[in-house]
């Protein structure tokens, strides 16, 4: 059995310098080619990568709108929903990957949120959902695409992500005019109301985080704890003689 | 588009009398095949919501729930009883995303659960956005309607949820047409019943629902919520409720009478009532007004009501004197009919 155990580490250990020569050699095609490249790589890849930059988890809906100018694809909506199975199904196959696209979890009963990603090499607060973490990855979210939009070029892709980051000022509560793009003001806007929510909702992970480590297996720590069964239809007969 | 879910509550509450939607309600599919099953030609006429409207729709909903729902958070801080920043919300949708039954089932239990949280005291989210609510039916076929308002706002006036819904309509001052409003109150009624439900289920019947809602409707410009309306829910409710009631007792005569068909096939042995509002919103409307062809009721809601529901050549006679009037109701309406005869100058031809 240790030697099994031995061989596994071996194997995770290759994989994930298998990895790392990967992401290497995607980045020399990448400034050797171009967009072309990305448009092969795939998905799941881009994901990893684009969650390491931002180093929050994000939205689907969010990557699906950067993907287009970053990447030059189209990510429609059910495509997240087979990612989320391809990946549950490589980490029940008996060839692990380094790192997984994993989900949020809320930080009471450690359930999937499934639009909310995450790489399973953070730490496990890092990648759960408090009440008030929903804002916080929004406006966390929001500043990352500013900065990209406002570190872009020129071109049609550096236009779309301006008006990615216009949007996402304008949720936030930004003042957002046509054909403006006060990047510096609108972060420092963002900035100031995660301050507001940062230091509490952390350490809400923190507690949740350690009580869900005990209690949930690696498998359901990255893909969320099974729901309990529900009773459909469930009723009571008193119901009825309530509703005047 | 298929007959389910708040819709077809609403529509069974509009017209409670009629055992064809009883039917259409039952049956699987959408409604116009169902016209195409009974009447045997395919239903050419318009059919649905048009599309600028849905396009409306989604983009005022994408607006009320960006930024954790800023513009949401805003328009109902005063109900909440808190600072738009302190209130905490919850879009079931980024839980569970989808329209299939496995993810509304997902959502149900995840409102379920934060039901029970905010009965217990614990931090549970001030507005759900797309909970998941359900209307029970069973037995027999359709044994629940998924019911599934836009948004639960915990009302701190009564310490529980309510529901709200954003209407895209265009409207002025807050104010909405009679005929839109008596629709989207109904729609309303459904979605507190299905969550007085949902507070039975959790707490063992303890909870008294408030017969409230909030219509958030849509500045003209910029699709951004205006203030919200509360709404007295008790009378629609109560229709509601009687549709129910009366579905289940259609459903118990289809189901004698089909003997296992699909409900579609026994059609021809339900009694329709046709009403004038069944030709703007169902694809049977035609076909129920021919059983009341060459009635009074054909000529409208409020000819059927004061004439009842007579043959138009008993109308006429009554009105040029050539027929005898049977009772005392019908010498009355005769009486009237003569006056207004003789008022406009109508003669026999």
């Amino acid at each position: 059995m240790m030697e099994i155990h031995e061989l596994r580490q071996e194997e995770k250990e290759l994989e994930r310098r298998l990895a790392e020569v990967r992401s290497q050699l995607s980045a020399k095609h990448q400034a050797a080619s171009g967009a072309r490249f990305i448009e092969r790589r795939p998905l799941r890849e881009l994901i990893l990568d684009t969650l390491g930059e931002a180093r929050t988890p994000l939205n689907s809906l969010l990557i699906a709108s950067v993907f287009k100018p970053l990447y030059e694809r189209d990510v429609p909506a059910t495509r997240f929903g087979t990612l989320s199975a391809d990946e549950q199904r490589s980490f029940d196959s008996s060839r692990p990957r380094p790192v997984y696209l994993c989900h949020c979890l809320t930080h009471d009963r450690g359930q999937a949120m499934k639009r909310f990603w995450a790489r399973s090499d953070w730490p496990l607060e890092d990648r759960i959902i408090g009440p008030m973490t929903g804002r916080v990855l929004f406006l966390k979210g929001a500043e990352w695409v500013i900065q990209l939009a406002s570190a872009a070029g020129e071109g049609a892709d550096a236009d779309r992500l301006r008006f990615v980051a216009a949007d996402q000022a304008r949720d936030a509560g930004c003042q957002v005019q046509r054909g403006n793009f006060p990047f510096r003001d609108w972060i420092t806007h963002i900035q100031a109301q995660i301050t507001r929510y940062s230091e509490s909702d952390r350490a809400v992970r923190v507690q949740a985080g350690s009580e869900l480590a005990t209690r949930l297996g690696e498998r359901a720590l990255l893909f969320g704890a099974p729901g309990e069964l529900t009773s459909i239809p469930g009723t009571s007969k008193r119901w009825t003689a309530k509703s005047s | 588009m298929s007959l389910k879910g708040a819709t077809a509550l609403v529509r069974l509450a509009q017209n409670p009398r009629c055992e064809v939607l009883g039917a259409m309600v039952m049956q699987e599919g959408p409604e116009t095949r169902f016209f195409e099953r009974v009447v045997g030609t395919p239903y050419d006429r318009e059919y649905g919501e048009r599309q600028s409207s849905k396009r409306r729709g989604t983009q005022f909903e994408r607006n009320a729930y960006a930024g954790d729902a800023r513009l949401l958070r805003e328009a109902l801080a005063p109900m909440v009883g808190l600072q738009p920043d302190d209130i905490r919300v919850r879009n079931l949708l980024d839980d569970y995303p989808g329209t299939k039954d496995d993810a509304r089932v997902a959502r149900l239990r995840i409102t379920r659960r934060l039901l029970a949280d905010s009965l217990a005291g614990r931090a549970a989210p001030h507005l759900i956005i797309q909970p998941q609510l359900l209307v029970p039916t069973k037995p027999g076929p359709r044994p629940y309607f998924f019911i599934a308002p836009d948004v639960l706002v915990w009302m701190q006036q009564f310490g529980l949820y309510v529901p709200a819904d954003l209407k895209s309509f265009v409207v002025r001052e807050n104010e909405v047409s009679r005929a839109d409003l008596a629709r989207v109150r109904l729609q309303l009624g459904a979605q507190s019943l299905a969550l007085m439900h949902e507070y039975d289920h959790v707490s063992g019947g303890k909870t008294v629902v408030p017969a409230t809602g909030l219509l958030i409707f849509s500045h003209p410009n910029g699709l951004r919520p205006h203030a919200p309306r509360t709404e007295d829910l008790r009378g629609a409710r109560e229709a509601v409720r009687l549709g129910i009631e009366a579905f289940l007792r259609h459903r118990r005569r289809i189901d004698g009478l089909r003997a296992g068909a699909e409900p579609y096939t026994v059609t021809t042995d339900l009694v329709p009532h046709f009403e004038e509002a069944c030709l703007a919103q169902c694809v049977m409307s035609e076909w129920c007004r021919s059983s009341v062809a060459g009635r009074t009721r054909d000529l409208g809601d409020s000819a059927g009501q004061l004439l009842g529901n007579i043959e138009l050549a008993r109308v006429t006679g009554l009105l040029l004197g050539t027929t005898m009037a049977a009772s005392d109701a019908e010498q009355a309406i005769a009486a009237e009919l003569q006056r207004i005869a003789n008022e406009y100058g109508v003669r026999a031809a």
